[in-house]
């Protein structure tokens, strides 16, 4: 399936869940009418990154992060949408409820059949559950 | 008187004086001194008779004596000797024969001796010539070993030359190589701006649709129920926002869709955990550190 379909399908299947739509092809529609230039946007961006990570950048290994909702944060690697301070929420067992920007990991293998070293370049910023009705897991 | 016998002696046999050959018999030397005693029994040769003056009317004058044959004297002898005389003749016919074979020996040896001369001088000439060719082959070998050393010389600059290069060029590499393999295209500042761009447009994108959505009118349908929403995406309680209609729970739905979605895209792996196969597989591939493009997953 083309990437800009299948992204216009998940914005347009967002769309049904508000009911403001007789038919899934109205919420297309409404999509394209509305986002089309962001989404082609979107595309081009991605696609760069897509270059800058199997092309250009050789010294690491680069992939933007997401957080699947339900996971528990973790401060290492999530950034709290709500939080300036990270610090408030650290020790205490928060779900995330979604992400809202995603985030790059980096790994650099420091030789064949060795094992990679991973880290952070920036953080996956998430919403809480907390945040949008649900408490503390 | 002595002396003028001894030059007779020395005109008739001028060999009997001289030295004799290195390979002439002893028994001709005998019986040369045969002769001799006897011819100190004729008186004019041996002073005992007579007077030389005398002697010379008898015999043949000693001059013709000199021409070798022999004649006036055997006549000479039938008239004065008697048997000593033939004795004589015949061992003058015996020198005779002998003088004659030491003639045709000479002249062998004479022929043998040009031929001998002759064989000198080509042996010379050669040897001049053979000379001569060892001189240009010497010359030549000379520019050849020249000619050599001069190519031996040029090749050993040439190799010096290369071998300096080449320790330059691998000074160069060795310095380049720990650039080589971590040297980017794009620095990471680059790639965070890129990224960052992209979650500003997906805020755009889902605040525009947020914001539109919200001027539309009442529900124009039913809440679908049956939708499969993407696990990794949505959860209940975003999902219970939006048909709540609040705005800011749409967006951060359609972000959270988005954001999953450009993972996707940009990712090679799905790391579904229910797809336990691509997992290991994935694993093993990541663990060998030959593909660039296949990393752990933190999600």
């Amino acid at each position: 399936m083309p990437r800009s379909t299948s992204l216009v399908e998940q914005l347009a299947s967002v769309l049904d869940e508000t009911g403001s739509f007789s038919s899934t092809q109205q919420s297309f529609e409404f999509v394209q009418a509305v986002a089309s230039e962001r989404i082609e946007s979107i595309i081009r961006l991605v696609l760069r990154l897509e270059l800058a990570f199997k092309v250009e950048v050789t010294s690491s290994d680069m992939s933007l992060l997401f957080e699947a909702p339900d996971t528990v944060f973790d401060n290492a690697r999530m950034a709290d949408e709500f939080e300036s301070d990270d610090t408030s929420i650290c020790g205490k067992q928060y779900r995330i409820a979604g992400t809202t920007e995603v985030g790059i990991g980096k790994s650099i293998s420091v030789g064949p059949g060795e094992i990679l070293r991973t880290g952070v370049l920036l953080k996956t910023k998430v919403v809480l559950e907390k945040d949008v009705g649900r408490g503390e897991a | 008187m002595h002396q003028e016998r001894k030059n007779v002696h020395s005109h008739v046999f001028p060999f009997v004086f001289g030295p004799l050959p290195a390979d002439h018999p002893t028994r001709r030397g005998h019986m040369f001194n045969s002769l001799l005693s006897n011819v100190s029994r004729i008186p004019f040769l041996s002073g005992k008779g007579g007077s030389p003056t005398e002697s010379q009317d008898q015999l043949s004058p000693p001059s013709s004596l000199s021409d070798g044959t022999g004649k006036d004297v055997e006549e000479g002898t039938v008239d004065i000797a008697g048997p000593d005389v033939r004795e004589l003749q015949r061992e003058m016919e015996y020198l005779k024969g002998w003088v004659e074979m030491d003639g045709v020996e000479m002249a062998r040896l004479r022929e043998e001796r040009e031929a001998l001369i002759m064989n000198c001088k080509h042996q010379g000439d050669r040897i001049a010539e053979l000379e001569h060719e060892v001189g240009w082959v010497r010359g030549s070998h000379q520019e050849d070993v020249q000619r050599q050393t001069q190519y031996i010389r040029g090749v050993e600059e040439r190799l010096k030359r290369t071998e300096e290069l080449l320790a330059t060029r691998s000074a160069e590499l060795s310095g380049v190589q720990a650039f080589l393999s971590t040297t980017d295209r794009l620095s990471e500042a680059e790639v965070l701006n890129i990224v960052r761009d992209l979650n500003e447009n997906i805020y755009q994108v889902a605040a525009t649709l947020s914001e539109e959505w919200e001027k539309l009118e009442s529900p124009q349908a039913t809440i679908r129920t049956d939708a499969d929403p993407t696990p990794r995406s949505r959860v209940p309680a975003l999902v219970q926002l939006v048909r709540n209609r609040d705005p800011m729970g749409l967006i951060f739905l359609f972000q959270s869709c988005l954001c999953c979605q450009v993972v996707d895209m940009t990712s090679s792996w799905d790391h579904n955990q229910e797809l336990a196969i691509l997992k290991s597989i994935y694993e093993r591939l990541s663990a060998s550190g030959e593909y660039h493009t296949v990393y752990p997953s933190n999600s």
